[in-house]
């Protein structure tokens, strides 16, 4: 473990500090546990209060704060547990797994807060898994709305398309898309999720939904139309 | 003059980002009271870094303001300069090569420190490892930055903040910045709640929270930095609410005198209302800084 690494844990993993705390030091180089001897321990945990805080509370262009992304998701957290402050959950979400991976800077390639939040959701089964899944889904595509190049990697669900970005959820089955800068949100048949989901040809699809091959392919020019497929 | 996203810059559903009425009305008001206009980058968004992206809102910023503010700085808040691990910068400088050539910036500073780490957010820029590896990469991170760029780089004492006061290491800081200074051969700013916030943390009180400066690299401070601080329950915050404390004038005033090649004083925080009034509270900080420069 190098000496960023040890502070990242200290300030995010709340494992990690209580472990070191405790006088644990395994992992450190000599020259490292050296350096960190000069660290006032109730001052690095205000600084972990205000760093993992600050995760709910982080407003992103176009999305908003994950309070607001994930407004059932926390909820069900929430209601699940009365008794403690939304500090904890962002204390669980910071030493979760699923937090490794997130970047918030250009500099270091990584998934969004959002998606990490998502996959911490997930790993825990907070709240209702169609639920949680739309909150995340749209604030992604929200987020692309806004901003159609972001330095974060997409998740799989979210794909591209010539004038955006869309994702089809399989409830309802409900389109998600950034075209142009416009959010777009709706039902749409089972044929039409396919038709942008599998790879099969217009004719296999058409068969296998009973549509005739004119209605698809005025379907198919329609998500043309729109910028949805090629 | 820091502009966030949402209240410095905003977003006008017909002319897209613009800067807000209440920072260019202060900057009217106020053109005379300043000899520049120092500016704070912060990232738009989480899209891939892209000059053109911010071209809108600075150009409407240096658009309405005009020709009252012909010297201008950028503070940047990405560079990371504290940093051990890999780092890539390629992008944030290309970033800030456009934005120096573009509005015509003197110079770029930014607070040595973590402002990042491993990825993750920090609420408040954390101080480099004090160490003799933090050192190294640190002078390693200003080389990169300074070579850079068209224009001088100057790196910044970084903040001791409660709450953030992280130390790692032993070194002392006065020592490790101007080492830094020296091998990096960059000019320096020297922030005065920066400076008392990491004496203070130290238990310095009265004469002893303004000494040791001359461990400081006092022949390369171009700059002098002012935002709001206050002392609470016994510790110093760096609140940048635009409320000066007295010490830091008392510094600014020491500073002035032993720093001979200081040519800029940086009121960072004003803090005004929707019009560009200076709000009560910051107002006799603003006349006091007012006062000390010119007497």
């Amino acid at each position: 473990m190098t000496l960023d690494e040890a502070l990242s844990a200290l300030l995010y993993r709340r494992s990690f500090r209580e472990r070191f705390a405790r006088g644990e030091r395994s992992g450190l180089s000599d020259d490292d546990v050296r350096a960190l001897s000069t660290l006032d321990l109730d001052e690095l945990d205000r600084a972990a209060r205000l760093a993992c805080g600050a995760l709910l509370e982080r407003p992103h262009r176009g999305v908003g704060t994950l309070l607001d992304a994930f407004p059932q998701t926390i909820d069900a957290w929430t209601r699940a547990h009365p008794e403690r402050p939304s500090g904890d959950l962002a204390m669980e979400l910071a030493d979760a797994p699923a937090f490794d991976a997130y970047s918030a800077v250009q500099a270091c390639n990584g998934i969004s807060l959002e998606e990490a939040f998502f996959r911490f959701a997930e790993d825990r089964a907070i709240g209702k898994p169609d639920v949680r899944l739309c909150e995340f889904v749209t604030a992604i595509v929200k987020s692309l709305v806004v901003t159609p190049r972001p330095f974060f990697a997409l998740p799989e669900i979210v794909r591209v398309a010539p004038r955006g970005h869309f994702a089809v959820l399989e409830h309802g089955p409900t389109l998600i898309a950034a075209l142009e800068g416009r959010l777009v949100v709706g039902p749409i048949t089972r044929f039409l999720a396919a038709v942008l989901s599998l790879p099969e040809s217009l004719d296999e699809l058409a068969m296998r939904f009973g549509v005739t091959r004119a209605d698809a392919l005025a379907a198919r020019a329609e998500l043309r139309t729109m910028g949805l497929s090629v | 003059m820091d502009l966030p996203w949402g209240s410095g810059f905003v977003y006008d559903p017909v002319r897209g980002d613009v800067a807000s009425d209440g920072v260019v009305a202060f900057l009217e008001r106020h053109a005379a009271d300043f000899g520049h206009l120092f500016v704070s980058w912060q990232p738009r968004d989480r899209g891939v870094l892209d000059a053109r992206e911010y071209f809108p809102a600075y150009d409407d910023l240096f658009g309405r303001v005009g020709d009252r503010y012909p010297r201008r700085a950028l503070h940047h808040t990405a560079l990371n300069l504290g940093a051990l691990e890999p780092y890539d910068r390629r992008a944030l400088l290309d970033l800030t090569r456009a934005l120096v050539e573009r509005y015509d910036f003197a110079w770029v500073n930014e607070d040595v420190g973590l402002w990042s780490i491993r990825g993750k957010p920090l609420p408040y820029p954390l101080p480099p490892y004090l160490t003799r590896a933090g050192l190294e990469a640190t002078i390693r991170n200003v080389r990169e930055v300074a070579a850079a760029l068209p224009v001088p780089f100057l790196a910044e004492f970084p903040g001791f903040s409660a709450g953030t006061a992280l130390v790692v290491g032993e070194l002392h800081a006065y020592d490790f910045f101007r080492v830094l200074a020296e091998e990096a051969d960059v000019p320096v700013t020297l922030d005065t709640g920066h400076l008392l916030s990491y004496q203070w943390m130290r238990g310095r009180r009265g004469p002893a929270l303004l000494g040791e400066l001359d461990r400081l690299p006092l022949d390369r401070c171009f700059e002098i930095h002012l935002s709001g601080c206050a002392l609470k329950d016994g510790r110093f915050y760096d609140l940048h609410h635009g409320v000066l404390l007295g010490e830091q004038l008392e510094l600014l005033g020491r500073l002035l005198e032993v720093c001979p090649n200081a040519r800029a004083v940086t009121y960072e925080d004003p803090v005004f209302d929707a019009v560009g009034s200076l709000l009560p509270e910051s107002t006799s900080s603003f006349e006091a800084l007012r006062a000390w420069v010119r007497g």
